[in-house]
């Protein structure tokens, strides 16, 4: 009964942190957030703003919504990749990724409704342990077929088989999505070229969970808990962990419940550090001039931007030519934060002005580290009409240092045919 | 250099200043309450030199304002320095009033009303009065002329501007009313006011009623600003500084958020 009395305003501020609270009431309303939003740009509606979204928690909060509050934050803040973008050119700094995170989590803790495309993606992850709806078994299949057909130098070996020094963490997509299989092959073999040993957990992978986070999910940290159990069990010291969500989940979002222990690591990172040391030698020219698209849970969420242009920068022959917009100020795909889910047709549009800008620099090709920014930006330049080629970052290093295992030849040898549920055939 | 003396109805505004002052303490203590309804989160913080750094460039130099677009941040450095200046100086003479009685104002008093250290006042006051009068010139421009996309212009943002607008406003006519029964002495430190005097001058029979009318105008507008700040966009004025040391105290080592080179990438007006 207690609970009934409990007033939605109340809700949604216990559900905030008491520096939020003062962060929505910190707004100078100077709409520098306006003008960089890369949803407002494709959309211009004042709450798909930093600062519409906080006016409208603001009276939610405050105990003095009007309707129109309440609609305009629940589609403002589903319609929001969480870039961070407006973190970034805010003059007061307001930590709105985390916000809006943490936002979607009070809303739906105070009862109000969530996109239903979101919904359903959440309680997949929680049910199957994977964004895919796949089963956990077919996981780690991705080594064992690329091993068979001899795209890797060694098996790699399982947890369980043999831990190593490092554990790869390959990630749901590049794990299950048989078009970014390759992303997960690629990495294995730089990291066998690079002689360094390591595992993956296989079966036992879990999905990073962070997804959970990023629309809301009061699961979370339980979820969390659990994964990180498992890690310290298996006496996993470091992790590498090729997708740059995963990363950002086990990097950032982990944070108080990863033991300290355990180093999280990104794949572009930890490839430098090889090639700096000499372990990993690019050594074919690629004579190519490629733009880089920094990824926003890789750039703004954890702030590296220099390590991948770096890895690039080490491959003869190729050149990068930077976006007008890069670095703490790339515009977002798109793909993150459940706005695909939310509202594809607006990622869509996000996509392709990236592809658009990308094309600008006169660059033969648009390379990333994520193969979510990889698959939006793919499928933004097809909105756009555009041969701009999207490559893996991994890819550009491959074709310097063994060039015989290229991205297509592995997806096309690994493609599975559908099964009866349309879904590839394990 | 004594000025000359008018009437001010000092019971009224205790008064007010009073009543002022405690809905205002009443609203912030509201708005506490209100806060503290959050989850007390703990983060990784780290007090250092470089949070220090980060807030006093980011606070007192506004360096991502500056980075953004020059005349911006020149205007809305006139406004903050120029309030911050005025109010410091208005707290400064309320603090000195309050020490007098009790014997424990050094003869600082004397020295900032009646003796030398006037003019030091004077040239204070207009200095940045005339900041403030400048920057909310340029920030009406700004918005209601040249207004850049991104600026919102609500009722909010215009009431805003206006109160500031009149508090400057009348405190210069005040200055001006005074200046005109003063001494040339004292005048000429008053280099913005003494150019409105020829304007105010009025027969001398009336000239303290006007000073009277023109002191309750300006200080009751003061008193009022106390009462508005609670509700207004003047809060960030309040809270901006507190979320950038919070934020600086997490993130000291982002340089690409304290130092980007957020002009190169769009210039903004």
């Amino acid at each position: 009964m207690a609970a009934d009395k409990v007033s939605q305003a109340d809700k949604i501020a216990s559900g905030l942190t008491r520096r939020q609270l003062i962060e929505i009431e910190a707004c100078s309303r100077c709409g520098e957030c306006l003008a960089w939003c890369p949803v407002y740009q494709h959309d211009k509606k004042e709450e798909n703003t930093a600062r519409g979204k906080l006016g409208c928690l603001r009276k939610m909060a405050a105990e003095q919504p009007g309707a129109a509050d309440q609609a305009g934050l629940l589609d403002g803040l589903y319609a929001c990749s969480a870039c961070g973008q407006c973190h970034v050119v805010c003059p007061i700094r307001i930590n709105t990724p985390e916000l809006w995170e943490q936002a979607r989590l009070a809303l739906v803790s105070a009862g109000l409704p969530q996109p239903e495309p979101q919904r359903q993606q959440l309680a997949q992850i929680r049910q199957y342990n994977n964004s895919y709806g796949r089963r956990q078994e077919e996981r780690g299949l991705w080594a064992e077929r690329a091993w068979q057909a001899g795209f890797l130098l060694r098996p790699v070996l399982t947890w369980n088989e043999q831990p190593s020094e490092v554990l790869y963490f390959a990630g749901c997509t590049a794990s299950f999505d048989q078009t970014m299989q390759p992303v997960a092959v690629q990495s294995a073999r730089l990291l066998q070229e690079a002689g360094v040993r390591f595992s993956i957990l296989g079966a036992d992978e879990p999905c990073c969970a962070s997804k959970l986070r990023r629309m809301g999910d009061s699961a979370f940290p339980a979820e969390a808990a659990m994964r990180t159990e498992m890690l310290v069990r298996k006496k996993v010291r470091t992790i590498v962990v090729s997708c740059a969500g995963c990363f950002k989940g086990l990097h950032a979002d982990y944070r108080g419940i990863l033991p300290g222990s355990i180093e999280v690591l990104h794949l572009t990172g930890f490839l430098n550090k090889l090639i700096q040391e000499g372990r990993l030698k690019p050594k074919h020219e690629v004579p190519l001039a490629v733009t880089y698209h920094d990824p926003c849970h890789l750039g703004r969420h954890s702030g590296i931007y220099e390590e991948p242009r770096r890895v690039l920068g080490s491959i003869p022959g190729l050149r990068i030519i930077e976006m007008k917009r890069s670095g703490p100020f790339s515009a977002c795909c798109g793909m993150g934060g459940g706005l695909k889910l939310a509202r594809p047709e607006l990622q869509k549009k996000m996509s392709a002005a990236r592809i658009r800008e990308a094309e600008a620099t006169g660059a033969e090709a648009v390379v990333t580290p994520c193969q979510t920014c990889l698959m939006g930006l793919a499928a933004g330049a097809v909105a756009a009409s555009s041969s701009l080629p999207v490559f893996h970052l991994n890819e550009m290093l491959i074709r310097s240092v063994c060039p015989d295992i290229n991205f297509d030849r592995i997806a096309a040898k690994l493609k599975l045919p559908d099964g009866p549920d349309g879904k590839p055939a394990a | 250099m004594i000025e000359a003396a008018y009437y001010k109805p000092w019971i009224l505004f205790w008064i007010c200043a009073v009543l002022a002052h405690g809905y205002m303490d009443y609203s912030f203590w509201k708005k506490w309450k209100s806060w503290k309804r959050g989850v007390q989160q703990t983060s990784e913080s780290s007090w250092t030199f470089r949070t220090a750094r980060i807030w006093l460039m980011e606070v007192l130099i506004q360096r991502q304002l500056l980075g953004l677009s020059f005349s911006r941040w020149m205007i809305h450095m006139l406004i903050f320095w120029g309030f911050l200046c005025l109010a410091a100086l208005s707290m400064f003479l309320f603090i000195l009033s309050l020490a007098q009685p009790a014997g424990v104002d050094a003869g600082l008093r004397d020295f900032f009303l009646r003796g030398n250290g006037h003019a030091l006042v004077k040239v204070w006051g207009d200095f940045f009065g005339l900041c403030l009068l400048s920057g909310l010139i340029a920030a009406c421009a700004r918005r209601f002329i040249a207004r850049p996309h991104q600026l919102l212009n609500d009722q909010g943002d215009r009431a805003l501007l206006i109160f500031l607008l009149w508090l400057v406003f009348s405190g210069f006519i005040l200055e001006g009313l005074r200046l005109g029964r003063a001494h040339p002495d004292i005048a000429r430190y008053s280099f913005v006011a003494r150019f409105l005097v020829p304007f105010l001058a009025s027969g001398a029979s009336d000239a303290g009623q006007w000073l009277t009318a023109a002191w309750i105008i300006h200080s009751f507008s003061g008193i009022g600003l106390l009462v508005y700040l609670p509700r207004s966009k003047l809060m960030h004025s309040l809270l901006g500084p507190v979320v950038i040391a919070l934020n600086a105290a997490e993130e000291p080592d982002r340089k690409d958020i304290y130092w980007p080179r957020i002009k190169y990438h769009r210039p903004t007006k």
